[in-house]
């Protein structure tokens, strides 16, 4: 192949050319490899200096023949290229003419090639160009992937953490709750799940104001997660809530022990802005496998542990045990029976209520039972705070008060009918009407009707409280407050409800009678109902002493075992018609004990 | 334009004006949110909506901000992961510029929907280099001016550009202190 191109040409179309004299000395070498090899070789022995496959290994200049195809290994410092080529030999020299590197182990910046290295015609410039443009863009992406990614963490993180306390919040407690757990599973490691409640954080927020209680749930956020250690998880669940996730911990004491150590730091005393405040904190734990293997049973189990917690070890920790799944079984059966409950499960027996000046039975408060026909009689404490629990309260309510309307018809028209309405049943007006409607069915004059409500009750949604409670006054059925002096006791109600009757606590009645604290609380309390003209009735009267003193303080109704215990509607109005013949305007609680 | 621009764009805004400003940018000009990727062409709608967002932000003059950008944009890509393309294209001034439009035929390869401009030198001799500029883009000429100040600030070459308007397109001429532009074969 004859050449007709100047140097110059030549080298600008093949930057990489080898000459070699026909002895397989090299001649000269394009300019793009003499940087590449970063020494002269001009000289040189070719097979000394460059390996050539053809594509099997040659080693002397007669296999060099003209057109063919070969391939240069070169090895420049720690770099090998393949430099593909064509043979052109002619009569006073052989060339390689090697125009492009696409076989490289080394990056392309490491060829130091330029745009001057090629004709303008050559496509290897266009490969030259992209690929450090690709490079350039190959970053750029590479960049964005990493800024996407980090503003998603970031952004992640901020949508689990909770602002007030800069721990885990809800959400993000219990997807850290799923994946721990799944890694619980898979490699057989432990796993336990706390609640944690605060006691009396309420009354921080009442006394210091809502900004001491934000930094209480602050510091007491930093001290569980100082306790919790490394590898746990602590969260915010709302409120005063939060949660612990421990992975460290495997045995019963140690996990007791961390309860513990967390309930101790929650009882030290805060310091906020407004003062020193104190609190307390129950806890409840569910372990993986033994309460549960799903983060919803062992929450929900660990939450019962803390009932109990509150309830019966109050400022200590407690581990959910067999113990607490069998009372689970048994309230699941419970709920489980009120739902398939059909109306004649359940029926009323009644207690009198005794005007203390003259010993007669002015009212009677009926109380609710059920006799499961799968798990026998239930008690009405256990049966009610379930209904309450699933939503069946509202329907027994309902079945309940029918009973009792139609019952209380068969009375003297001078005994009153006390009927408890649970929060439910107060929690929306349409409930209210259903109510009223029943009212206005039996015949039953509306006016010796009294529904009983708890400071509970009102705690829940005072205004909707408020707007159910008028719509019964409003058609003369009058409203007692249950079980004053054990709730918040709030003055305020009183002024702003229509309240008729307050029944104070039996806790009071049980020391009136030695205690001089109690006695005195009661007797404040009788001489409030006065003051405001609001009945009063005193429960839980369990002997004469007590029906005595309380006579003397001026209690004007009084209540309880002493009088009567619960009786059947026979038996009542038995009761009634005997014992109210008996009593007279002179005859007072003292004679009748 | 190919969102190469934009992300420098956005590091011009970010480096002068701050974060706060390109967010602010964006909203301007209802691209709230957008990450540009380099390698994707997006319309010139977009590309001079950011421009005007910018100019009203920054509160710069429009040509003033083009040729800011124009000179941003030459260390943009000099000092970038781009640098070693830059280096590609020469290592001196006359090398860079005569090889320009055969760089950009190259690049086409690889972002077909690019629309590249002409640089055509027409002469080079004692220190003056003039390139005819051509575009099916208007409005471009600061942002041209400013590049080839900054590629006279990347190679050393202390100096002017000047501007003129001619039917056959815009010409820019290069006033290089240095006398020695010439490169045999170059023009």
């Amino acid at each position: 192949m004859p050449f007709t191109l100047n140097e110059e040409h030549f080298q600008r179309l093949f930057p990489a050319y080898v000459q070699l004299d026909l002895t397989g000395n090299i001649s000269a070498v394009g300019p793009s490899l003499k940087r590449l090899l970063d020494r002269d070789v001009t000289g040189r022995p070719f097979f000394e200096t460059f390996a050539v496959e053809t594509p099997r290994r040659v080693t002397a200049a007669e296999a060099l023949t003209d057109q063919r195809e070969v391939t240069l290994m070169i090895r420049s410092g720690k770099n090998h290229y393949r430099l593909r080529g064509i043979v052109v030999r002619n009569a006073e020299a052989i060339y390689l003419l090697v125009g492009h590197v696409p076989d490289v182990n080394a990056d392309e910046g490491s060829l130091q090639l330029t745009m001057s290295d090629f004709s303008p015609a050559d496509g290897s410039l266009d490969l030259l160009v992209a690929s450090h443009l690709r490079k350039g863009l190959l970053q750029d992406a590479k960049a964005l992937v990493e800024e996407l990614r980090e503003k998603s963490a970031e952004a992640d993180a901020l949508a689990h953490m909770d602002p007030l306390t800069s721990v885990t919040n809800r959400r993000g407690f219990f997807r850290k709750l799923e994946q721990l757990l799944a890694v619980a599973r898979a490699d057989d490691t432990p796993l336990t799940v706390g609640v944690i409640d605060l006691d009396g954080f309420k009354g921080v927020n009442d006394i210091f104001g809502h900004a001491a209680g934000d930094q209480l749930l602050f510091q007491s956020g930093a001290r569980v997660r100082a306790l919790a250690g490394p590898n746990s998880v602590v969260g915010r669940l709302g409120g005063d809530e939060f949660g612990i996730i421990l992975t460290d911990a495997s045995q019963e004491a140690d996990i007791l022990a961390i309860g513990q150590k967390i309930c101790e730091a929650l009882a030290e005393p805060f310091e906020v802005k407004e003062g020193v405040a104190r609190i307390g904190a129950s806890i409840g734990f569910a372990s993986f496998p033994e309460a549960g293997n799903t983060a919803e049973t062992l929450f929900e189990r660990a939450d019962y542990a803390l009932y109990h917690s509150k309830h019966s070890d109050r400022g200590r920790p407690v581990l959910f045990t067999c113990q607490h799944e069998r009372q689970i079984r048994y309230q699941s059966a419970i709920e489980q029976g009120l739902r398939d409950s059909a109306e004649d499960e359940f029926h009323l027996v009644y207690q009198p209520i005794i005007r203390a000046r003259d010993g007669k039975a002015t009212g009677v408060e009926a109380l609710a039972r059920w006799t499961s026909p799968v798990l026998g009689p239930i008690r009405p404490d256990v049966f009610i705070r379930a209904a309450e629990q699933n939503g069946a309260v509202c329907r027994l309510t309902r079945i309940l008060l029918r009973k009792a309307l139609a019952d209380a018809r068969m009375w003297p028209d001078d005994v009153q009918l006390s009927f408890n309405l649970s929060a439910l049943d107060l929690a929306s007006s349409e409930n209210a009407a259903l109510l009223q409607e029943i009212i206005r069915e039996s015949g039953f004059p509306p006016t010796r009707l009294m529904f009983e409500i708890t400071e509970t009750a009102i705690m829940q949604d005072f205004t909707r409280v408020l707007e159910c409670l008028a719509m019964f006054s409003e058609m003369g059925v009058r409203i007692a407050l249950d079980d004053f002096g054990t709730g918040y006791s709030s003055l305020a109600y009183l002024q702003k409800m229509p309240i008729d009757r307050l029944k104070i606590d039996r806790s009071f009645t049980l020391g009136v009678t030695n205690r001089r604290a109690t006695s005195s609380i009661m007797r404040s309390l009788v001489t409030l109902c006065r003051s405001l003209d609001v009945e009063c009735v005193v429960e839980g009267v369990s002997n004469a002493k007590q029906a005595e003193v309380l006579t003397d303080m001026g209690a004007p109704y009084l209540q309880g075992f002493h009088f009567s215990r619960a009786l059947t509607q026979n038996q009542l109005l038995g009761y009634l018609a005997s014992h109210n013949a008996s009593a007279g305007p002179s005859e007072d609680v003292r004679r009748t004990a | 334009m190919y969102g190469m621009v934009h992300t420098a764009a956005r590091s011009m805004v970010i480096e002068t004006l701050g974060e706060a400003a390109w967010r602010n940018v964006l909203e301007q000009a209802h691209l709230d949110g957008e990450n540009f990727i380099s390698c994707q062409n997006y319309s010139d709608d977009v590309t001079f909506a950011l421009l005007d967002a910018v100019t009203r932000i920054s509160g710069l003059a429009r040509e003033d901000l083009l040729k800011r950008f124009g000179r941003y944009w030459i260390g943009y890509t000099a000092n970038s992961s781009y640098g070693s393309m830059f280096k590609v294209g020469g290592n001196q001034l006359v090398t860079f510029l005569s090889n320009l439009n055969r760089m950009h035929a190259s690049v086409h390869t690889t972002m077909p929907a690019s629309r590249m401009p002409s640089f055509e030198m027409l002469r080079n001799e004692n220190g003056r280099i003039d390139i005819l500029y051509t575009s099916d883009r208007t409005g471009l000429t600061s942002f041209v001016e400013g590049l080839l100040e900054g590629l006279m600030d990347y190679f050393g070459e202390a100096g002017h550009v000047s501007h003129t308007s001619t039917p056959e397109g815009d010409i820019f001429a290069l006033h290089c202190l240095d006398k020695n532009t010439e490169m045999k074969g170059a023009a």
